[in-house]
């Protein structure tokens, strides 16, 4: 009995000796290695395609509610919103405020900083600091790992290594468009990292230059045609091909080329010198993607084919891409979650109309006035100088004889929504004037509603019978999606004209391509329905610009792109961009009167460019902040 | 077993159970259980020298369950229901020991008699006397390690109302501190910290273990507490090695004992009340202090006018006209209307303790309803439904000791809960009525049912009540079960004093949600509004849209229960043990243990953590004068790699009792002179993610790149593939080495008793997390975590105790601790560019920091005099603070300028106050207790979204008619952002009332009557009084809500108990 025991402990003593050293050990099941990932062209495009994923759409990045205009086009005064801080010259807010794209978090707060890119709800989902920084770590992985893809034919190697270099550029793109110069990163860092910060933004641009011209060697005219591209045949509109790589190629010189990049925070800006050896780079660029207008794209060629660009496509399908309005070049995905589509469609309309969870961003008087002109083609300031020919524009009537594309993008006071008996009465028409007899604003001047007299709905369904969505009486928000935001044919366009006219004049055309800036500007405006721009403004270059850039603002208006325009032409700080207002009517129209509501603060070169977070700043000599922060 | 002892002890038992059937037929229930148990029991009757006699306290009350032990040997017995012994003797020293819970042990030298009648003496002193440390038990007075312990039963007598252990903490122990951040029923939103908190990494909370294994302490019935001991330094922890470095906290239940069944039922009344809550001025004046606000700011912004609300519209809020005014013009006290003038909650336990020779047994069960402060039951949403907080607890255990024979001692435990918890809604949304509600805002309910709603239906403005009572509800119901095996087997064949221990644990824990779900069409609530615009016209809005009258709820639907993997979780624990325990020369005490232990902790369907520890320890005392241990942790954390992840955590500690000196023998004043100190290194694995030291990649679902016609909604058919993490193979535990210095006394009879202990803690190697790490965002992710964090921390702790007995039998007593544990950075992995009053290195760990307020600014030649900001100039306005420009470049800019001010929410001071007194039956106890050296934020919602809401503590704010004020004027339209850099910033200071015990033990003559043996009826009352410049009574702004700072909390509550403790 005695021994019995003495065994049975020794016995079990044993048993745990043997096995304490492999306990501990991490199961290898567990175990993936970066080997595996790149032996396979599954594993590898696996790899890659999360940088599509890494990709900010700003539309439906947000919260439950859409945010994404920081420019000059609509008010917001909510003290938590991106875009009222942005207003109030704090441009720092973005690395604590999760409401906004750019935000150095997400809704995940400090556990997940880079979110998580599977996630089909877009406001959980990377944001453009880390995102870009995590998206070119990916792609120098993707570089770094050439010689692992063993087991991946040329053609699936190329398009690997094509989709890496372009995402390396464009990453890089993404924070230059906010931050300005930043140092080119080629390498997958580990540890010790103390790479200067480039002095210029061109010599950056110029690295970038290089990726987009691998990446156009490497990638397909159309993933559709290739044999790896037919496990997602008839989904391929929205990955890489040349002609993207072109167009992004193009964009990134015509930045570079700004006055703002090329002044480089010096003082003294002039917002029509350009860099003109960069600027005709660019041209050439744009080309190659207009080359293939009538081919792979399709300009729509009137507003009618305008809408399916817009919002008109069904709701499980990509606005852009029916053959006669093809105008989608790429995107970012925005993630697939229908709230958020809608409430970016919605954003420009009030709560009580679109239903919940929207806000209403109103548009200002301001950047309707000196943007969407009269139905003759010009500015309201040179309608009103009598120099073109008897003014149209009435100040009593400041809603008529306007550009179509002011009726077609924007609501004015007494615009019907719907005639439905389902549809409130008091919603059947929008009251947006500030006072009646009695000293009360309308109904949709009141708070949440218009701030300022306007709404607009680019993106906002109606039916056939011209009746828009309402919450109540015809729901049709639901069945549509709108467009997401990016590049699309238009914006080529345009980045071609001013590229051109910045490098060779309003009238003449490249070797590359048969159209002079003019004729683009005429172009888009016969698809509007206004007449062509007035021979003696294409004959002034600066009124030349003033017009193209007008164009630029209509025609891209609500799309995310006009704060970065206003920044790079240098103008952003002049006090007719810095001035937001209102447009005060009483219910009879008996009076209007612009009244100013927020003038931006914006200085010249300090709310030009976003502040790094400070820490960034201080972890070596060499990597300076930017100016006045 | 032998048949003839069979016989024996059958017919003993007939005869106890004849007796006890006369006495109290109730007991039978208990007495087949003692039955069935003892069963097992083997008998040894070696014929000698037979004794007998009656056990009984000094009043004559007899004393079952007495042990009754021949000295020197394993010989013994206890005593009967009657409190009648018998033992025979055998060879050996001819001397009886007894012994019994809370009385003084007797030695009594036989001396040939047959019969010997003893009466024990009480002794508080005798129940310290044993102290749990780990792995095991020691005598106190040989203890030189820092080891605090309190009683179950005192922690239970003092906090009945209380249904969280860790929140009766507080103040319970010197070197603990215990700070409480909300109050919903069923959930612990506690912070411990043992001795201070040194890193940065786990939230500096110790290591809790219920008889042994970890476990959460949360959820146990306060009944079934023996002892809950707190090991502070190197010495007391050294066993728990890389777990230890935060302190340990060991919980012990309660056992069987030897004697006849007590069956004890304890049941206890709760009253609860809300504690603090910040108080708002009501509409009228809130509108009046709004309708100031608008004039002062008209300069600023003339739109505001339109805010101005005119005289006889104030006046409607207060003096209604009519029932309908009283409704359209509301003056809601939101505190009234959402919460009950008191819960009332229960409290009912049931336990059994008791056991023979062969086996003893605690059982236990207990019922515990918490029920909710929120009044949602006093609005019946019509759906069939009710919607509160709620927690219904169902505890039970049963702890078993079988001796299988002589030598060997088997012993199951079993316990585990069953809780039940309901809560409805978004609780910020309740909350936030409390803390950024209008009292004008609107009615929350009207008489036909109608809710109410703001017209632009902010968030922040949501009805609370609709939250509370008509968003639908999730009932979560956990169920844990926690079992340990132990055998024990003596050794002493081999050598004597060894023994062996086995134990193996298995506990298992799942949760399960289930919701009912209530939402109206188009997602919004499932309720129809009343509506005033800012004209007072009405607008009825339901899910079917505005002004649609034919609204029918949409009907609730009723979740099914799922059980997510993640909360599944299951543990196992089991280890292996030798201890060798031997007095030599009566002068050389020697104990020793070698110990064995693996871990398996799996959630879900995840990988199991996994730990492996080897522990030593030797404890020495030499003639009860000198005494020294030495221990030591050989542990392994898989979260390390290969070289990393075994090391050895030794400590030493020595004492030197210098009363039981023979040169202080004379002294009579002085009882006891004890010095004790030790020195340990102790790790810690709290930070850090599993796998860290080697580089990860994996998957994710994939990403909805795709385009085509009908497709955009499904993900692309590529898995992503990603670089989890970097990888650190160099990666490994934090180290601590402690110091501790104690001098024990205890003077006058020991009337008067003094520890004062001083400690240091330096811990290096402190894992700072890759999301922590000063490496440019440039790598593009989350850079490998890494070892290089510096800390330490410094404290001292004084307890005074005195107790008193007058020759009435009057007894006082008071105990008082004091603490300080203050906490420093040395290093953090500052950026190198960073100046030096803006790096962590230097401070302490949780330190905030403000800008520095210079002087109001008051009229204009102060604002064009004063600093210009980097951001919000609009903030340099008459009545806002100036900030300083602290270096100097000419602004003021958040990020160079704001320098360290307060503290972290966790006090560096507290101390504790205990009276108590006792007088015949009766007995009174109090306990204060108050924390220093602590900060909390509150973010006050004054006029948030141009609302009527406003706090009382900010009504003395700067005008020119009070230019004396500190507090600046609160902004209306325009922004409220920095008015004063530290306005948010509260002292969180506390001083408490927390206990306030009475209690009355009913006499025996009465309690004889009644059929029972003992009866004690007692009150209490937690948190009765708060002393704070805090607004409301929360110590830390918990993470259970996403807007605690701002939109409040579940509030804490006072608690008033009424209950009895009946002993069959």
């Amino acid at each position: 009995m005695k021994f019995f025991k003495i065994k049975i402990f020794f016995v079990f003593g044993l048993l745990f000796l043997s096995s304490c050293e492999e306990y501990l050990d991490i199961a290898p099941q567990a175990v993936l290695t970066e080997e595996e990932v790149f032996s396979s062209f599954d594993g590898t495009q696996g790899f890659v395609e999360e940088m599509y994923a890494l990709m900010v759409n700003p539309g439906t990045q947000n919260h439950t509610f859409s945010e994404h205009l920081l420019g000059d086009e609509i008010f917001e005064n909510a003290s938590f919103k991106f875009s009222a801080r942005v207003d109030r010259g704090e441009l720092d807010n973005w690395i604590n405020n999760t409401l906004s794209f750019l935000g150095r978090g997400t809704r995940f707060g400090s556990n997940r900083p880079f979110g998580d890119t599977s996630n089909n709800n877009g406001r959980a989902q990377p944001k453009v600091w880390l995102g870009s920084l995590s998206g070119i770590r990916k792609a120098n992985i993707v570089i770094k790992n050439e010689d692992l893809m063993v087991g991946l034919s040329q053609e699936e190697k190329n398009v690997a290594l094509g989709q890496a270099y372009f995402f390396r550029a464009y990453f890089h793109n993404q924070i230059m468009k906010y931050w300005g110069r930043f140092p080119y990163i080629n390498e997958v860092l580990e540890g010790v990292i103390e790479i200067p910060r480039p002095a210029t933004y061109k010599e950056v641009a110029l690295l970038a230059d290089e990726d987009y011209k691998k990446a156009i060697q490497l990638l397909p005219d159309n993933w559709d045609n290739e044999p790896y591209g037919q496990l997602t045949i008839g989904n391929n509109a929205n990955r890489l091909t040349k002609s993207i790589a072109y167009a992004y190629k193009g964009k990134n010189l015509l930045l570079a080329a700004s006055p703002l990049m090329f002044f480089n925070n010096a003082p003294g800006i002039d917002p029509y010198t350009y860099d003109k050896e960069l600027a005709a780079m660019a041209v050439d660029d744009f080309a190659e993607v207009l080359k293939l207008d009538g081919s792979t794209y399709s300009f729509a060629q009137n507003m009618e084919d305008y809408t399916k660009v817009l919002w008109n496509t069904p709701q499980n399908t990509m606005p852009g891409l029916v053959p006669e309005a093809r105008e989608f070049i790429f995107t970012a995905n925005g993630a697939s979650n229908p709230f958020q589509s809608n409430s970016f469609m919605s954003h420009g309309i009030p709560r009580d109309i679109a239903g919940g969870g929207t806000q209403c961003a109103s548009v200002t008087h301001s950047f309707i006035n000196n943007n969407f002109g009269m139905a003759n083609g010009l500015s309201i300031e040179d309608d009103l100088s009598g120099v073109y020919g008897p003014p149209t524009y009435n100040p009593l009537r400041p809603f008529d004889n306007r550009d179509p594309r002011y009726y077609e993008w924007i609501f004015s006071d007494r615009d019907v929504i719907g005639t439905r008996a389902s549809i409130p009465a008091v919603h059947r028409s929008l009251a947006m004037y500030f006072t009646d007899n009695a000293g009360n604003p309308g109904q949709h001047r009141r708070q949440n509603n218009s701030k300022t007299g306007y709404l607009y709905k680019k993106f906002y369904p109606k039916n056939d019978n011209g009746e828009y969505h309402t919450n109540v009486g015809n729901r049709i928000l639901g069945q549509y999606r709108g467009m997401l935001l990016s590049m699309r044919l238009t914006d080529v366009y345009l980045m071609y004209a001013e590229a051109l006219h910045v490098s060779r004049g309003a009238t003449s055309a490249p070797n590359s391509f048969n159209l002079t800036a003019e004729q683009v500007i005429n172009k888009i405006r016969t698809r509007a329905g206004i007449p062509n721009i007035n021979p003696a403004i294409v004959a002034d270059s600066k009124k030349f610009m003033d017009e193209l850039r007008r164009e630029r603002a209509v025609e891209l208006s609500f799309e995310s792109h006009r704060w970065l325009d206003i920044r790079r032409w240098g103008v952003a700080h002049l006090p007719k961009y810095k001035r937001k207002t209102e447009l005060r009517y009483d219910k009879d129209w008996t009076f209007f009167e612009e009244v100013l509501l927020t003038e931006r603060v914006c200085e010249y070169p300090k709310h030009y460019w976003l502040p790094f977070q400070v820490n960034q700043t201080q972890f070596y000599e060499g990597f300076p902040q930017n100016p006045g922060w | 077993m032998h048949l003839i002892d069979q016989l024996i002890y059958f017919k003993s038992n007939l005869k106890m159970k004849k007796t006890i059937k006369k006495r109290n037929p109730s007991l039978r229930l208990a007495f087949i259980i003692v039955l069935v148990l003892s069963g097992f029991t083997n008998f040894n009757v070696l014929a000698q020298e037979k004794l007998s006699g009656t056990v009984t306290d000094k009043d004559g009350n007899l004393l079952p369950g007495v042990s009754i032990l021949q000295k020197g040997t394993r010989n013994g017995t206890s005593s009967d229901f009657d409190g009648n012994y018998k033992i025979t003797l055998k060879t050996g020293e001819k001397t009886l020991v007894f012994s019994y819970l809370g009385f003084k042990t007797l030695e009594i030298p036989v001396k040939g008699r047959k019969v010997i009648n003893v009466s024990l003496s009480e002794s508080s002193e005798t129940l310290d006397e044993i102290v749990v440390i780990g792995y095991g038990t020691q005598k106190k007075a040989s203890v030189v390690g820092a080891i605090s312990q309190i009683k179950g039963a005192e922690l239970q007598e003092a906090n009945l109302g209380v249904t969280n252990v860790q929140e009766a903490l507080q103040g319970a122990l010197p070197g603990v501190v215990a700070i409480q951040g909300s109050g919903v029923p069923g959930r612990n939103d506690m912070q411990l910290f043992v001795r201070g908190q040194s890193s940065w990494n786990g939230n500096g909370q110790p290591l809790i273990l219920v008889d042994g294994v970890p476990r959460d302490i949360d959820n146990i019935d306060f009944n079934d507490i023996e002892n809950i001991s707190v090991l502070k330094d190197a010495s007391a922890t050294a066993v728990y090695g890389v777990q230890g470095a935060d302190g340990v906290v060991l919980l012990t239940t309660k056992r069987g004992k030897t004697g006849k069944a007590q069956l004890s039922l304890t049941a206890n009344t709760t009253m609860r009340t809300v504690s603090r809550l910040p108080g708002k001025l009501d509409a009228f004046d809130a509108i009046t202090q709004s309708n100031r606000a608008v004039l002062r700011e008209l300069a600023y912004d003339e739109a505001l006018w339109n805010n101005y609300r005119p005289q006889e519209i104030v006046n409607l809020h207060r003096f209604p006209r009519n029932e309908q005014d009283a409704l359209v013009y509301p003056n809601v006290n939101w505190e009234d209307a959402i919460t009950k003038d008191y819960a009332v909650d229960y409290r009912i336990n049931l336990s059994v303790r008791g056991g023979g020779d062969n086996s003893k047994y605690f059982g236990s069960l207990a019922y515990q309803k918490v029920s909710d402060i929120f009044d949602g039951a006093r609005y019946d949403n019509g759906k069939g439904y009710e919607s509160e907080f709620a927690y219904d607890r169902f505890n039970f255990r049963s702890n078993l000791d079988f001796n299988i024979t002589e030598t060997t001692q088997f012993s199951v435990n079993l316990g585990g809960f069953l809780g039940i918890q309901k809560s409805p809604g978004n609780l910020n949304l309740i909350t936030n009525s409390i803390y950024e509600l209008a009292p004008n805002i609107y009615s929350p309910v009207f008489p036909d049912g109608y809710f109410g709603r703001d017209q632009t239906d902010i968030f922040a403005n949501s009805n609370p009540i609709v939250q509370l009572t008509n968003t639908g509800f999730t009932t979560t119901r956990t169920f844990n079960i926690t079992t340990d095996f132990i055998l024990r087997q003596n050794l002493d064949f081999i050598t004597k004093g060894l023994s062996f221990k086995g134990a193996f644990s298995f506990d298992n824990q799942s949760v399960s949600n289930q919701s009912l779900r209530d939402p109206g069409g188009d997602g919004q609530e499932n309720v129809r509004y009343r509506i005033f615009d800012e004209f007072f016209n009405e607008i009825i809005e339901s899910p079917n849209g505005t002004n649609d009258f034919a609204y029918v709820p949409t009907p609730w639907t009723y979740g099914s229960a799922d059980i997510p993997n993640s909360r599944i979780r299951r543990n196992i624990t089991y280890d292996l043990s030798l201890n060798y325990s031997r007095t030599f020369d009566e002068k050389h005490d020697v104990s020793v243990l070698a110990l064995f232990r693996r871990q398996q902790r799996a959630t879900g369907s995840q990988f199991p953590v996994l730990r492996e520890d080897w522990v030593g320890r030797v404890q020495y005392s030499f003639d009860d004068r000198y005494l020294l241990d030495v221990s030591g942790a050989y542990n392994g954390s898989e979260k390390y790699g290969p070289d990393f992840r075994f090391d050895l955590f030794p400590a030493v500690g020595a004492g030197w009792i210098v009363s039981n000196e023979d040169f202080m023998s004379d002294v009579k004043w002085l009882n006891k002179l004890k010095f004790r100190g030790s020195y340990g290194q102790i790790g810690s694995d709290n930070g850090g993610a599993r796998f860290a030291y080697q580089q990860l990649w994996g998957t994710s679902p994939g990403a909805y790149i795709q385009s085509g016609q009908g497709q955009s909604r499904q993900r692309s058919p590529y898995q992503f593939f990603q670089q989890l993490s970097i990888g650190n193979p160099n990666l490994q535990w934090e180290t601590s080495e402690k110091y501790d210095f104690a001098v024990e006394m205890g003077v006058l009879n020991n009337k008067i008793t003094g520890e004062f202990s001083y400690f240091r803690e330096n811990r290096s190697n402190i894992l700072i997390p890759g999301s922590q790490r000063a490496v440019p965002d440039l790598i593009g992710a989350t850079p490998p975590p890494f070892n290089r964090g510096k800390t330490e921390v410094r404290g001292y702790e004084i307890v005074i105790g005195v107790n008193h007995t007058f020759d009435n039998g009057l007894n006082l007593n008071a105990r008082f601790n004091f603490n300080q544990a203050i906490n420093k950075v040395i290093d953090r992995e500052d950026p190198a560019l960073a100046p030096d009053y803006l790096k962590a290195a230097g401070f302490p760990i949780q330190q905030p920091r403000s800008g520095i307020p210079d002087a109001i600014l008051t009229n204009w030649d102060d604002i064009y005099s004063s600093t210009p900001r980097v951001n919000g100039q609009e903030f340099t306005r008459a009545g806002y603070y100036n900030v300083n420009d602290y270096d100097g470049d000419g602004v003021y800019n958040g990020n160079f300028d704001n320098v360290p001010y307060g503290y972290g929410n966790q006090p560096q001071r507290f101390w504790t106050a205990n009276l108590g007194a006792r007088y015949k039956a009766w007995s009174i106890s109090a306990q204060l207790y108050g924390s220093q050296n602590a900060s909390r934020t509150y973010t006050s919602r004054t006029f948030s979204n141009q609302s009527d809401t406003f706090f009382v503590h900010e009504l003395d704010y700067w005008t020119k008619d009070n230019p004396t004020a500190t507090r600046t004027l609160p902004g209306y339209g325009v922004g409220q952002g920095t008015t004063d850099p530290r306005r948010s910033l509260f002292d969180a200071s506390v001083v408490r009332l927390r206990s306030v015990a009475l209690s009355y033990q009913v006499p025996k003559s009465a309690c004889k009557k009644l059929g029972v043996s003992s009866l004690k009826l007692f009150a209490n009352g937690n948190n009765l009084f708060l002393w704070t410049d805090l607004p409301d009574d929360r110590e830390f702004n918990s993470s259970l809500t996403a807007d605690s700072r701002f939109r409040g909390d579940y509030p804490t509550l006072v608690t008033y108990n009424f209950g009895f403790n009946l002993n069959f």
